[in-house]
């Protein structure tokens, strides 16, 4: 355990109650984010890492959604089982969130003013007149030009790159230590993308925000994160530094996230390597390895057992879970070896090299 | 050139269901919406096995006047002797026959108006549209009102004047269905195969626009039902003045509400539990036809 | 250019009136989604058209399958003007220009079953008898890797990816020409977009067809097409064979495009030069003067403001074989 461990995360279980009965959202998740780290999470829709976050922050949609076990801890403190009163005093002073869409977290018949002073002053007993100064100062930081005439503005006046610097200025308004950020790119072009993207980095690094970083983009994880969680079915299936996940991937479907997408640097016209079939059905419980079904380098053992994420070499030292030199961490039986990575399939192995 | 056949699927076992199988699988899981089914089956049956179960004639004077409730005259009798049990069983046959009725009439006018309007639009539509604007700015009832003054009371009138009234609502709904179903992908794909006009209507756009409709129509046989009620209650129910029609029936009670207020109760009672039932099944149905409500 | 030309493009365009007025409505403006737009499409060729949102690439598509009629220009394909066509001869020309959707989800129709969707098309233009089309349906199924019994059943009882497959296969139900795919992957999660991806490929190369692949995504494009067209602001600043224009952009804005392409690649990403454009794209009712890209373009300010940028738009003009730029400067990029 690292002593910078700032969020720490334990066995996390979140089930949705449906009327087809309850959904597995969230299988058991840990994991550690420590001061100044970017966290990657990657993964397809469905596979809980959005169900997570909201968890951490205590949002999960009422009354469906409810954490069954394991624990949330922000510096030391417990918020699993923190009222509401007390949840929203963290929400926004210490751990903030951007998502996909600003304008489902922006009130479309407020000023940005008011909405932005509102937030302030409902965390900081300042005067109007600072909060507004802060307003200001925080719209320039964000690249708003003329950010005090904009101030007036409603949200639907601000395109949607505008928009989502918005939100990271009400976000970053009360110097949260935790940032959380849902897919904050996925509606924008991509030269809307990188401005944003740009922002991100730069002003998560002056003031050292911990940012958990949730995209399906891989190419934007490469760029922007320290470490990567990968998670599959409610569950993290693979984890290491950023340049660790990239250069030596070991989980199949990790394997296959990589190998699936075109890339601009890549040759053309060749043929990907796509997943085949779907993800599994999260009302059934889950036995044995989730990614069963899908699993090119499955075995008999994967059907019945569920692997647990341990070090990809099999080293007996002690794990570490955050920070530059986080140990690679792989839930898999049968992990990917490096010259099948290029092939993104299994290639026959002698007998007695497979560990 | 070999083709990957897709993984063998699990649901290829399952057996097929269609949005109405789910949507009837989810009604059944509704519990306000299977209150609401029994209070309509209770109220159907009644309806139906009038004839049958009626220990006495309605018309006929089987007492003495105003009895109390007793085994022989379960709701009692009214002032000229008749059993109200039998009268509120063949009321409920007026009632559903009279509704039903007018329900499936103003779901033809304001259906036919309705995916014209909103099928081919231009001229047509907005001339529609007017002419429902015009209905709408008057309340129903008054509607109503008028219509049966103009052509005289009896059943068909009554059934015509509630008609007349709820069509221009089912209109503008439909209408407002099918416009947004106009730019919808499956329409736009089916103009770029080179489908016709009515076959996109048809066949694309008519059979997705019909749940609110199906909903609003359960939701209006409730209103209906009042409305029944309370123009028989003003004097424009049914010619014969002896018909057994739940409004006309309040009225002559309502005289007695001191001396013998279970035959209001009992007939009140017969139209609260027939027009709280469609209404339970018209929220049970909203919900089951769009699952998008739920949660 | 390679073979003969399928499907020419030339200077169309496409206007959306703004309207007001509560009694009487005028026009009070126009948004020009697409603004003079000219290509072509060779047989068995895949144009790949890339742009951000609102640059009209949607628009182009729906110019050529006719969902929209053009307010000027050619769409000259194989003989035929599909920006004129009307009733029978516009009819028979739908056979040949099929179209597959982004929304797998809103392009299925929720009340037919997959068999009744596929078998449409057979249906409109009365082609072979009942169980010929019954037994298309089966080999349009296969076809795209589904199993047949599938055609029993409703949309929603699919994933996007298998919903996908199925509007390719409606696409190709008339055995068209030219296959016009609109974002065919941007709705589907990462790993199914090779699944639909590599379907694509090969179904081109056993069907000899000719798709406009317009998509968001240039790493897609760049994957599929031959050659690749880069729309702005309702004009095309770009054509060039895909590897070349990945490897050589000319057109400032491509490749401030390029530069912004995340990489999944550490060590390229940290290596990379971004262009970060500055400011939003313009309203396509209220496009700059001269050139479309002026108000954005980093190029423009390199040179110290050109007066050219501002009065003239650039036309689009061949710096080599197959690669056209609309830009006042190719070579100073």
């Amino acid at each position: 355990m690292s002593e910078q461990s700032l969020l720490e995360v334990r066995d996390l279980v979140v089930r949705f109650r449906t009327h087809d009965g309850a959904v597995h959202a969230v299988n058991g998740v840990s994991f550690d984010l420590a001061k100044g780290e970017t966290l990657g999470v990657a993964g397809e829709s469905g596979c809980g890492k959005s169900v997570t976050n909201l968890a951490i922050v205590g949002l999960l949609p009422k009354p469906a959604g409810r954490v069954e076990g394991g624990s949330v801890k922000l510096e030391g403190r417990e918020l699993t089982t923190l009222k509401e009163e007390e949840l929203r005093q963290v929400r926004g002073s210490e751990i903030a969130m951007i998502f996909q869409d600003p304008m489902t977290s922006l009130n479309p018949v407020l000023r940005i003013e008011e909405q932005l002073i509102e937030t302030i002053q409902a965390h900081r007993e300042v005067t109007k007149e600072t909060a507004r100064a802060r307003a200001i100062d925080l719209l320039a930081a964000v690249g708003v030009a003329n950010p005090e005439s904009r101030l007036r503005s409603y949200p639907h006046e601000f395109s949607g790159g505008m928009r989502q610097r918005v939100m990271i200025a009400m976000a970053l308004a009360l110097e949260p230590r935790v940032l959380i950020a849902d897919e904050p790119t996925t509606a924008l072009d991509v030269t809307i993308q990188a401005q944003v993207l740009d922002l991100l980095r730069r002003l998560t690094e002056e003031r050292g925000t911990a940012t958990i970083l949730v995209t399906h983009d891989l190419g934007v994880l490469a760029g922007m994160a320290d470490r990567i969680n990968v998670m599959y079915a409610g569950a993290v299936i693979e984890s290491g530094t950023t340049d660790d996940l990239f250069a030596n991937p070991r989980h199949p479907y990790t394997v296959g996230l990589l190998r699936s997408i075109p890339r601009l640097d890549g040759e053309t016209g060749g043929k990907l390597v796509p997943i085949e079939g779907r993800p599994p059905d999260l009302l059934e419980t889950p036995t044995g390895c989730s990614f069963y079904a899908r699993c090119a380098w499955r075995t008999d053992r994967c059907a019945t057992e569920t692997p647990v994420l341990a070090p990809i070499d099999g080293g007996t030292g002690a794990i570490v879970t955050s920070g530059p030199t986080a140990t690679h961490v792989a839930a898999c039986f049968n992990p990917v070896a490096p010259e099948e990575v290029a092939e993104g399939r299994p290639l026959p192995r002698a007998e007695g090299v497979r560990r | 050139m070999m083709f990957r056949a897709a993984p063998v699927d699990p649901q290829i076992a399952r057996s097929s269901r269609g949005l109405w199988g789910d949507a009837a699988r989810r009604l059944r899981r509704n519990r306000p919406a299977l209150v609401g089914l029994f209070c309509i089956a209770l109220f159907a049956l009644a309806a139906v096995l009038a004839p049958f179960i009626s220990p006495f004639d309605p018309y006929e004077m089987n007492g003495s006047s105003l009895d109390a409730p007793s085994l022989t005259h379960l709701f009692g009798t009214d002032l000229l002797g008749r059993d109200i049990f039998s009268r509120v069983l063949y009321g409920a046959q007026i009632s559903l026959f009279v509704g039903v009725g007018a329900v499936v009439l103003a779901l033809i006018i304001g259906g036919v108006l309705g995916a014209i309007a909103g099928g081919f639009g231009g001229r047509i539509d907005g001339v529609i549209m007017r002419a429902t604007d015009v209905f709408l700015s008057i309340p129903s009832i008054l509607l109503a009102i008028g219509i049966v003054t103009a052509l005289g009371r009896g059943m068909v009138q009554l059934m015509f004047a509630i008609a007349v009234s709820y069509a221009p609502t089912f209109a503008r709904l439909l209408r407002g269905s099918l416009l947004a179903l106009r730019e919808a992908d499956y329409v736009v794909a089916a103009r770029t195969i080179g489908a016709s006009r009515v076959r996109i209507l048809v066949r694309h756009m008519l059979p997705n626009a019909l749940t609110p409709l199906i909903v609003q129509a359960t939701l209006v046989l409730a209103t209906a039902i009042i409305d029944i009620a309370g123009l028989g209650f003003l004097g424009l129910g049914p010619a014969d003045p002896r018909t057994p029609e739940w409004g006309t029936m309040l009225v002559d009670a309502r005289r007695f509400m001191q001396t013998a207020p279970h035959i209001v109760v009992f007939i009140g009672g017969a139209i609260v539990i027939s027009a709280i039932g469609f209404n339970l099944l018209g929220d049970g149905l909203r919900e089951s036809l769009d699952p998008k409500l739920k949660r | 250019m390679s073979g003969q030309p399928l499907l020419t493009v030339k200077e169309l365009a496409v206007r959306f009136p703004i309207r007001e007025g509560l009694v009487r409505e005028r026009t009070v403006a126009e948004v020009r989604a697409v603004d003079g737009v000219s290509f072509e499409v060779a047989k068995g060729e895949i144009l790949g058209l890339v742009g951000e949102s609102g640059c009209g690439k949607s628009t182009v598509a729906r110019a050529i399958t006719r969902v929209v009629k053009p307010n000027a220009g050619t769409i000259d394909f194989d003989g035929h003007d599909l920006a004129t066509a009307e009733g029978r001869e516009l009819h028979d020309l739908r056979r040949r220009v099929q179209m597959i959707f982004q929304d797998p989800y809103a392009s299925l129709n929720p009340r037919m079953t997959v068999g009744a969707i596929l078998r449409e098309p057979a249906d409109i233009y009365n082609v072979g008898s009942g169980a010929e089309r019954s037994a298309r349906v089966t080999e349009l199924l296969e076809l795209v890797g589904l199993d047949p019994r599938f055609a029993e059943r409703y949309p929603h009882e699919f994933s996007g990816g298998q919903r996908q497959r199925i509007g390719v296969a409606r696409a190709l139900a008339l055995n068209p020409d030219l296959v016009v795919a609109d974002e065919p992957v941007s709705a589907l999660d990462v790993s199914v977009q090779a699944q639909i991806l590599n379907l694509l490929g090969e179904l081109r190369q056993r069907l000899g067809l000719a798709y406009l692949f317009i998509a968001h995504d240039l790493s897609v494009v760049r994957h599929i097409s031959d050659r690749t067209a880069v729309m702005y602001l309702g004009k095309i600043v770009e054509v060039a064979p895909s590897a070349e224009l990945n490897s050589a952009p000319v057109h400032p804005y491509s490749i401030a495009l390029l530069s912004a392409v995340p990489i999944p690649d550490p060590a390229i990403e940290k290596r990379r030069k971004r262009i970060i454009l500055k400011g939003d794209v313009p309203s396509p009712s209220n496009p700059p003067s001269g050139c479309a890209f002026q108000t954005r373009c980093w190029l423009k300010e390199k040179l110290g403001n050109p007066e050219r940028c501002t009065t003239e738009a650039p036309q689009l003009s061949e710096v080599s074989s197959g690669h056209q730029v609309a830009c006042h400067f190719p070579d100073k990029a």
